[in-house]
């Protein structure tokens, strides 16, 4: 008899239904695989091509495991947390060479895509990141970089959500711009022009405009703009992460284990998209979340009873119900307890979960 | 999506999984649920083992089905359905293992230790629960390749042809990964009573 016999896992029904629900919505919102790229099927992937060789270099050298590391994500996002608690998120077709990696000096080059940074303050620890020219200079703060690359040139875009960054470009030599939270710095570099820095001199200088205004014409050799955002003002919706790619992130940071990054990436959906299709699903997993690993069960009730509202018809609702039985029972709040009990049995009298939420709230 | 019923058989079985197969080609939401429900324990099963760890367990077998349902049309034998997402879950659960090790080593992710209570059953004998114990202690720290061959051959119990067909490679490649893991399971244990 094999070994396996011996190992339990637990594949009730409700598990069953959840990552169905979860398999059908991605089937229903993915695009079919392009042969060319069946590769990519899997999602983020962590290139260890130049990595493998700067695992070689030995402790205490100037350069680190990190340094020539490859950060690359196909048709998901990847989320990296790094050991101080600064979170990387890589969007989706992004590409990241990690060209500094140690523990005083991290330099990030987006070579394309977008990458946030949710950056730890610590003193005396450079945080830089470049992109076509750009250089991003952190201290700690949330930002992103966006660097992309159409027919017309490359766009460059700096959003700071928290904190202040400078940005120096190649382009404009000796100047440096400071971008404090809820500013847009953009740059755009026409295909034709270049990144000459003998010719940078012949350039125009950065161009300071309203953060409602189209991207700079193509015309101007390179272009860039400061902008500022009033304090009601959502960021611009280019770089407003979708639910899809909220979900994508919080998932991605589910499974490496970060409960807390995923958390407030569920919350996010939530807060942000609430008639979105996969807010139910967001606020179960962050019920889960909450309830297993964060040890939040008032939060865990919340994000459950939001679940059950949200998605009546879902693979996961008998399990959410179930779940809230077991969260208000271990909170001692018994009329809940009891209320959430008799609902499940009620729409699922012959449930999996049955007999555990029949005894849940203790004697009925 | 619209959906329709299954057609029934008349031995009361179901649809094969050949028709299933046929049927999530062209697009059928019921036939892809169907194939998933026939199925789903097969792959949980195979991914628990691999990645114990319950969330991991289910993305592994969320991201297979996901993979098997959009490249149906690159299985050539349709009953043959139920092989092939093993073999799909165990190249997958490869890429998730190589990719959890290279964050590990760039100190990109920590990854909580595995649960032993969680993975093994009450019910198991004292000293196959020992072996468990003793394997899935130190099953993090072995290379994708191995890890792989040795679960499926450890505690699977599958035969070595069939491990090279799940794993797409050799029997000879199979020995090799083997011997290296075997090798490697008696060093760590030995490290441990050290």
């Amino acid at each position: 008899m094999p070994l396996s016999q011996h190992l339990k896992p637990d594949v009730s029904e409700a598990r069953m239904a959840r990552v169905w629900g979860n398999v059908r919505e991605r089937l229903e919102s993915a695009p079919p695989a392009r042969r060319g790229l069946r590769w990519a099927a899997f999602g983020a992937t962590v290139v260890a091509v130049a990595a493998a060789l700067a695992l070689l270099v030995p402790r205490g050298h100037a350069g680190s495991a990190l340094e020539n590391a490859a950060l690359e994500t196909a048709g998901d996002t990847l989320g990296v947390t790094l050991l101080d608690g600064s979170k990387l998120t890589l969007d989706s077709r992004t590409h990241v060479q990690v060209a500094g990696g140690n523990s005083d000096a991290v330099a990030l080059v987006v070579a394309r895509g977008r990458i946030s940074c949710d950056v730890t303050h610590r003193p005396g620890r450079s945080f830089v990141v470049r992109a076509s020219g750009v250089e991003v200079r952190v201290v700690g703060t949330l930002f992103s970089v966006r660097d992309e690359q159409r027919p017309d040139g490359v766009h460059i875009d700096v959003n700071v959500e928290r904190g202040m960054v400078e940005v120096v470009s190649e382009r404009h030599p000796g100047q440096v711009s400071h971008i404090a939270a809820g500013q847009r710095f953009s740059e755009f570099v026409p295909a034709a022009a270049g990144m000459p820095s003998d010719s940078a001199a012949a350039l125009p200088p950065p161009v300071l405009e309203p953060a409602t205004s189209p991207p700079s014409a193509p015309s101007a050799p390179a272009s860039a703009s400061l902008e500022p955002r009033s304090p009601s003002e959502p960021a611009p919706a280019a770089h407003e992460p979708s639910p899809r790619e909220l979900l994508d992130a919080a998932n991605t940071a589910r499974r490496a284990g970060d409960a807390r990054a995923a958390a407030d990436d569920y919350s996010q959906i939530l807060k942000k998209f609430p008639s979105d299709g996969r807010a139910g699903l967001a606020a179960f997993e962050l019920g889960r979340l909450r309830m297993d690993r964060l040890g939040d069960l008032a939060g865990a009730i919340q994000a459950l009873e939001r679940a059950v509202q949200l998605a009546p018809g879902s693979g996961f609702r008998e399990d959410a119900m179930a779940r809230l039985v077991t969260a208000y029972a271990a909170s001692s709040r018994s009329s809940e307890c009891a209320r959430a009990r008799d609902a499940y049995l009620a729409a699922f009298p012959a449930g999996v979960h049955r007999d555990s939420v029949t005894r849940g709230c203790g004697t009925p | 999506m619209a959906s329709s019923s299954p057609p029934a058989t008349k031995s009361g079985a179901g649809p094969t999984d050949a028709a299933l197969v046929v049927a999530a080609r062209a697009g059928e939401a019921w036939a892809q649920e169907a194939l998933f429900r026939r199925h789903a324990r097969l792959a949980f099963g195979l991914a628990h083992r691999f990645l114990p760890r319950e969330l991991e367990a289910d993305d592994l077998v969320q991201d297979s089905f996901l993979y098997a349902f959009q490249h149906l049309n690159q299985l050539a034998n349709p009953q043959a359905f139920s092989a092939w997402l093993g073999s799909i879950v165990v190249r997958t659960a490869g890429k998730r293992i190589r990719r959890q090790r290279m964050l590990k080593r760039l100190g990109l992710r920590h990854f909580a230790a595995i649960d032993l209570d969680e993975v093994v059953a009450p019910s198991a004998p004292p000293d196959v629960a020992a072996e468990l114990r003793a394997l899935y202690a130190v099953i993090d720290r072995f290379p994708a390749a191995e890890r792989i061959a040795l679960v499926l051959r450890r505690v699977e119990g599958f035969e070595i042809p069939q491990i090279a067909t799940y794993m797409a490679t050799s029997e000879s490649t199979v020995k090799r990964r083997l011997r290296a893991a075997e090798a490697r399971l008696e060093r760590y244990h030995r490290e441990e009573q050290q």
